[in-house]
């Protein structure tokens, strides 16, 4: 047996594949398809303070090895995910993050608190200051690290629970907002979320989604989002959770060997539903293959 | 030590044998595969969602509506044109090859013998598909179902035969009037209803292009009848986690129902298909 175990601040994952908000519902659409606790834990949907409708169609488009989404953090609004999302998640045996966001930074505060003075059992927050597709907040906070340091210094006030920052590569500096994050007090930080991109239909000439611009995700980003958590792990010395195309268990390992302490599947949820639970089993079979004892051991094992 | 493997728990993820893939009329196949959990299992309606290739070109999974299930033969068939890549890398598969799917997906037609006496089918271009399944499950109930195609023009068609030998009566349109009624297929339904003393007991199952389906729920709504119809989207996942085929709900305050959990099929009511 190898130990899969990793710590993301106060948190110890049974191992260190996560699922990426916005890929993986909350956790009940895909608990048909495989056994949710073989994973180290699920991120749910982005949540809000009010319900959002999220933003017209087309939001979704195909690219070469990737897609553009623009869904605008569609989600039933954080009173519907206590009465009505949160009752499965309990019963959950894996690490169970929920992914929240504000247009403003006392509407994180205030997500936050309600979560914090609910019954709701879960493990950590991830911080989206990083969504593209929403018109307040999101990327705009997420590419401004004053901003940022300061959303993450007022949720480090209200929680004890683990804080996750996820970060948006759409900025000059990613290592910048990243050390920033961790001086605000941040637990860890989860990159990449989408890189900003279009697509055009050339017959009609419109954009091939309705909103013109939309986060590319998959595949294509890979090469992309690992430079990025190479670059922050030079930068700083909490845990980065790595995101950005992973389809497979060699592209997890290569973002752990990158640096990534844990890392999050996204769109590959949506082209292969269980493949979360297989990255498990692959990982592991791995660091037995190669007689690794702890999974750890990979993180930062680049030989460069 | 052995290796590990994951614990998938699911009846839906699938890799199937091809048993065939044959065109039957320009650009539109039918593939066969042996599946017996499809075959006993699908319902009139439910989709399945291919990977055409393990590689990431394309990316996604595509949907196809089930057309046709055999039990005693544990086989199912999908209809589909080839339109793109994804459908042109499937019309190129060859029997005994995998397809790897996952399904049955999505709700299906709602059948209520009770308070239905006639069951009109109505189906544009490759909406065609899912109406043999459900001819089929009708037929089961002894329900006898009428079929309404319509299509640009007569070279189109197909499957005609396996309506006719199902016992079940078809009423052909064509835009170009090369075969049978000319004009669309709305307004061949449209009149047939028109001529009848009266509409209690029809029900309208539909399937095709949105164009097609919202003048068909305007008919619907006329003359009184209930109207299911099957919509065909974009999808990205199948399975309710992307959110990115949504459809407009009929009603005042802006509301999306997603087609691939909560449809494909809806009440034509339910629905606002007007943009």
């Amino acid at each position: 047996m190898s130990d899969l175990k990793v710590n993301i601040g106060n948190l110890t994952l049974k191992n260190p594949v996560l699922t990426a908000s916005g890929t993986f519902g909350y956790g009940e659409e895909f608990s048909s398809f495989f056994d949710i606790n073989d994973l180290g834990g699920i991120i749910t949907k982005t949540i809000t303070l009010k319900p959002r409708v999220g933003n017209p169609f087309p939001r979704i488009a195909e690219t070469p090895s990737g897609m553009l989404n623009s869904i605008g953090l569609a989600n039933v609004g954080v009173d519907a995910f206590i009465s009505e999302k949160m009752p499965f998640l309990k019963t959950l045996n894996t690490a169970v993050i929920v992914n929240v966001a504000g247009n403003t930074v006392e509407e994180y505060v205030e997500l936050i608190s309600k979560l914090e003075d609910s019954d709701a059992e879960f493990d950590g927050y991830e911080i989206n200051v990083s969504c593209p597709n929403v018109k307040e907040g999101g990327v705009l906070f997420g590419s401004n690290y004053n901003i940022t340091a300061e959303i993450t210094r007022k949720i480090r006030k209200a929680t004890q629970r683990c804080v996750i920052i996820k970060l948006t590569p759409n900025v000059t500096s990613i290592g910048d907002v990243a050390a920033a994050v961790e001086q605000a007090g941040a637990d860890s930080v989860s990159l990449i979320n989408t890189l900003i991109g279009m697509a055009i239909d050339v017959d009609t000439r419109r954009p091939k989604i309705a909103c013109i611009t939309g986060g590319l995700s998959g595949p294509a980003i890979k090469p992309v989002a690992l430079a990025k958590v190479f670059e922050v792990s030079k930068r700083v010395n909490i845990p980065i959770i790595g995101i950005g195309g992973i389809m497979n268990y060699q592209d997890a390992l290569e973002f752990m060997m990158a640096g990534a302490t844990a890392i999050e599947v996204g769109t590959a949820n949506f082209i292969d539903p269980a493949i979360s639970s297989t990255i498990v089993a692959n990982l592991h079979n791995y660091c037995i293959s190669h007689n690794i004892r702890h999974v750890r051991e990979i993180v930062s094992s680049i030989i460069a | 030590m052995s290796p590990i493997t994951a614990s998938l728990n699911s009846e839906l993820i699938h890799n199937s044998e091809i048993l065939e893939v044959r065109e039957l009329t320009p650009r539109i196949f039918r593939m066969r595969f042996h599946n017996s959990f499809l075959a006993r299992n699908s319902l009139p309606g439910q989709f399945i969602n291919i990977k055409v290739n393990s590689e990431y070109n394309p990316l996604w999974r595509r949907p196809f509506s089930i057309h046709q299930i055999n039990s005693g033969e544990n086989w199912a068939d999908i209809l589909f044109k080839v339109i793109g890549k994804g459908t042109d890398e499937l019309s190129r598969m060859n029997p005994g090859e995998s397809l790897d799917f996952i399904g049955p997906l999505g709700n299906s037609f709602t059948i209520k013998p009770d308070s239905m006496k006639v069951a009109y089918m109505v189906a544009g271009g490759l909406g065609i598909a899912p109406m043999l399944i459900l001819g089929h499950a009708l037929l089961k109930l002894e329900i006898h179902p009428m079929l309404f195609y319509g299509v640009r023009t007569e070279s189109e068609f197909c499957c005609l035969d396996d309506f006719e030998s199902a016992g079940i009566k078809v009423h052909l349109a064509t835009e170009d009037g090369s075969r049978g009624y000319k004009g669309f297929v709305t307004a061949l339904i449209e009149s047939t209803l028109r001529d009848m003393p009266s509409t209690t007991g029809i029900e309208l199952f539909s399937c095709g292009p949105n164009p097609m389906l919202l003048p068909l729920g305007t008919i619907a709504d006329r003359y009184n009848v209930p109207c299911q119809v099957s919509l065909e989207t974009l999808m990205g996942c199948g399975v309710g986690a992307c959110l990115g085929c949504g459809v407009k709900a009929n009603q005042n305050e802006l509301k999306y129902l997603y087609v691939c959990t909560q449809g494909p099929v809806f009440n034509s009511n339910e629905i606002n298909l007007s943009e």
